[in-house]
Order: structure tokens, then C-alpha cells, then sequence
């Protein structure tokens, strides 16, 4: 596409009036010429103004609901250096745009997992970002651990089909937060983390890395935690994460 | 803003008052079902919190920024439900279409009646195109078809559109 077209696109990007895939592709080529971006930015100025006089108030119940996820949702190219510890990684769910894997398909067995997760490389979920931070550091964090582990409506998930038994989520629907917990875990190599996946119908998706303590043990807490309809499993992993997993799990809760 | 992108949540809050009646109005304007529309205004300002240090004020007033979001926001989800639709009545091929009923045609245009204003000074042609793509979503080739005109021209519409609400309006960001 020469810059004449690129250019010509302008006004319909401003008003998404082509097809997804045409509307990134438009947009990033735009957004690299710094003459085209300003022509952008004022087209869309001007669609916006369409609106000007029909603002409507939303549901009073909106407000609370959006801030109820913000206060488990952190933020992309923000992280306090204090909220996390070197060795773990934030991993976050990728967009996925086709339609949702059924939570209702048939539970796969073990044998499958591998050929499983190369499906998932192709077909990420899920509408929600998941990340989770270290324990340590910030008191905050601290605090939200016990006020899941203290919570008295409280849900476990146990991980207890595997080689490494024990591991399990405690869940707090009153906060929305869970907590990973687990004791006499190997440990998992210099090179190598532990990798939690939630399994919605096929696709395994990243919940994040984590370590054990010298001892073993682990309560790590995950932030935003979505049970609903999902499997779990744990599998090692080079250190840092995988984007589907490359193991068989060391431990499931299928 | 800046205090949004810094992480702090009290100024989310006040951010979210500022901004909810514009973004729940084009979402309630372009995917109309009230609790669609609160799911995409939810969308919206989950992204605006997680993206809010993407926020150039070089580029765009915090509206204008919220407004793009949600338009984008809505357009994709009128189109998901689009192809649904689709897909459904080509496995129902008998099935009366539902989607044009009266009912419809009346509530729309009345609502897009509303949020007009800026739009009454176009040609007919032009506001017919910007609305189709504005408010129905629709993209530039399914006004063609729909208009049965060559794509060519719907783009000519949507710019010279566009460019006369720039001399009117002159540009307030």
C-alpha cells in the first residue's frame, strides 16, 4: 500500500469502517508516519465530537462493578519496582478472538496434554487478564493473603492428581483474589520455574510463574483469580515461562 | 490522568465519572442492548486503566481517547453479533429476520435523531455514509452494498464528511 492509499484510509480508520484485520493493519502503518498520525488524530477528534450531545448514564451499579475489577487489575507498562521479585514473571492471557472453548467439553486425558498445549499455542484465551505478583515485599500482599486464607467462605482447588501432591488454590469469592499453596515442592532447577495454567474447555493458559521457598513451601497470591469453569495444572518449565506448556504436569486438579 | 497512569485508583474513580455518560452513550448508541452496552463501557474503561500510560495528551483530549476506544469497542462487538446472526439464519433459512423488524427502524432513528446535531449541516449523502459506519458499524465495502454505490464513492462521502465537520467545528480536541 503506497502512502496515497494509506492516506485515503484515513477517515475510515477514524471510524473503524473496515474489518479488524484491515483496521491494525491501517492503523499501525499510520501510526509510523508522524503527518498521517496528526491526520488521524483530528478525523478522530471530529468522530468523537459526533457524539457530543448524546451522552447517557449508565447504570448507577456500573461504576462499582468497574471499580471492583480495577482494584485487582494492575496496570500494563506500570509495575512498581516493590511489587514483584526478580524471579518472577507477570504473564498475562492473550486476546483471543474466536469463540470461547466450551467449559463443558469432555475433560481430555493426561496422555493428550502435550498435543493439548500445541493447540493452545494457537488458540489463546480469554477475555481477562490474569496476573499475579510475588508474595513479600509490599504489605498489601501479605494482607490479601490472609484475607483469603482467613476468609471463612473460602473454596479450595486441589491440585492432587500428580507426582507432587498437596498443592491446591484457595479461593475468596468476597475478594476475588486466590492464593496458591503448596509444601515439599522440588526444587525446580536454576534454569527452570513452575508454571500454573488454567485449563477452560482445551486451551491451557498462562496464570503466571513462581518458585518455592528453600523449603519447599509456596503461597503465592493470584490476583483476579477466574475459577469459573476452569481446570488447573502445574507444569515445569524453563525459567521465565512458557507460552503453552512443553511438560507433562507435575500436578492437576483433573 | 497522569495520577490514572501512576496507579492510583481514587483518580480512576473520578476519571470514570468524568467519562461514563460519553462512552456508555456511543456503546448504548451502536450496539443498543442496555446490557451489551454496559459490558463494552466495562471493556473500556478496564483498558483505559490498564493502557492509561499509553495516554498521549499530544495526541488526543482523554475523551476523545476514551470515545475511540469505545467506538472501536462496540463496532467489534456489533460485528461478532453480526456474523453470529449470520451464521444462525443460514442454518435457519426459513426463519422470518428478526432484525429489521419496525420497532427497530423507529428506535434507531430516533436515537441517532438525537445525536445528530453535529451532522445536520452534511449532505444527505454524506450523513447517510458517516451514520451507516458511525452507528451501525458497518464497514466501508457493506455501505457500498448496502447504498449499492462503488466503494470509491462511499470513501469520498466519509472524507468529504468528515472535512466539512472540520471547517465547521473547526478542530477542539
Amino acid at each position: 500500500m503506497n502512502d496515497e492509499e494509506l492516506y485515503e484510509l484515513i477517515p475510515l480508520v477514524a471510524l473503524h469502517a473496515l474489518p479488524a484485520d484491515e483496521l491494525d493493519e491501517a492503523e499501525a502503518a499510520i501510526g509510523s508516519d508522524p503527518l498521517m498520525r496528526a491526520e488521524l488524530d483530528q478525523m478522530r477528534a471530529l468522530v468523537a465530537s459526533l457524539d457530543d450531545a448524546s451522552d447517557v448514564t449508565p447504570p448507577p451499579d456500573l461504576r462499582q462493578r468497574i471499580l471492583d475489577i480495577v482494584a485487582v487489575t494492575p496496570q500494563l507498562d506500570h509495575a512498581p519496582p516493590e511489587a514483584k521479585r526478580p524471579e518472577l514473571t507477570i504473564v498475562e492471557g492473550t486476546a483471543h478472538s474466536g469463540p470461547l472453548p466450551q467449559a463443558t467439553a469432555p475433560r481430555r486425558p493426561r496422555s493428550q496434554w502435550l498435543g493439548l498445549s500445541a493447540a493452545a499455542a494457537v488458540c489463546a484465551l480469554v477475555a481477562g487478564m490474569v496476573a499475579w505478583f510475588a508474595l513479600g515485599g509490599s504489605p498489601s500482599e501479605s494482607e490479601q493473603i490472609a484475607e483469603v486464607m482467613d476468609s471463612s467462605v473460602a473454596q479450595t482447588v486441589m491440585l492432587d492428581d500428580g507426582r507432587v501432591q498437596g498443592i491446591r488454590i484457595v479461593y475468596s469469592p468476597t475478594t476475588g483474589d486466590a492464593v496458591l499453596v503448596g509444601e515439599g515442592l522440588p526444587e525446580p532447577g536454576d534454569d527452570r520455574d513452575y508454571q500454573l495454567w488454567y485449563v477452560e474447555g482445551t486451551s491451557p493458559v498462562s496464570a503466571g510463574v513462581f518458585r518455592p521457598d528453600d523449603d519447599g513451601s509456596v503461597e503465592q497470591l493470584i490476583e483476579d483469580f477466574e475459577v469459573d469453569g476452569n481446570e488447573f495444572a502445574v507444569t515445569e518449565e524453563p525459567a521465565g515461562g512458557s507460552e503453552a506448556p512443553t511438560s507433562d504436569p507435575i500436578a492437576t486438579s483433573f | 490522568m497522569v495520577r490514572v497512569a501512576a496507579g492510583d485508583r481514587r483518580a480512576f474513580a473520578s476519571l470514570y465519572d468524568h467519562l461514563a455518560p460519553a462512552v456508555y452513550g456511543v456503546a448504548r448508541r451502536v450496539v443498543r442492548d442496555p446490557s451489551q452496552a454496559e459490558e463494552v463501557a466495562q471493556e473500556v474503561f478496564v483498558d483505559v486503566w490498564r493502557h492509561a500510560s499509553r495516554f498521549d495528551p499530544e495526541r488526543a483530549s482523554v475523551r476523545t481517547w476514551a470515545v475511540t476506544i469505545a467506538h472501536r469497542r462496540a463496532v467489534d462487538r456489533v460485528r461478532s453479533e453480526q456474523s453470529d446472526r449470520n451464521r444462525r439464519e443460514r442454518l435457519a433459512v426459513a426463519e422470518v429476520d428478526e432484525s429489521l423488524s419496525p420497532a427497530d427502524v423507529v428506535v434507531s432513528g430516533f436515537e441517532r435523531q438525537e445525536a445528530s446535531d453535529a451532522l445536520a449541516e452534511l449532505s444527505d449523502k454524506q450523513r447517510e455514509a458517516l451514520t451507516l459506519a458511525y452507528y451501525e458499524g458497518l464497514t466501508q465495502q457493506e455501505i457500498s452494498d448496502r447504498l449499492d454505490v462503488p466503494l470509491g464513492t462511499v470513501k469520498t462521502r466519509v472524507r468529504d464528511g468528515l472535512d466539512k465537520l472540520r471547517q465547521r467545528l473547526g478542530v477542539n480536541r
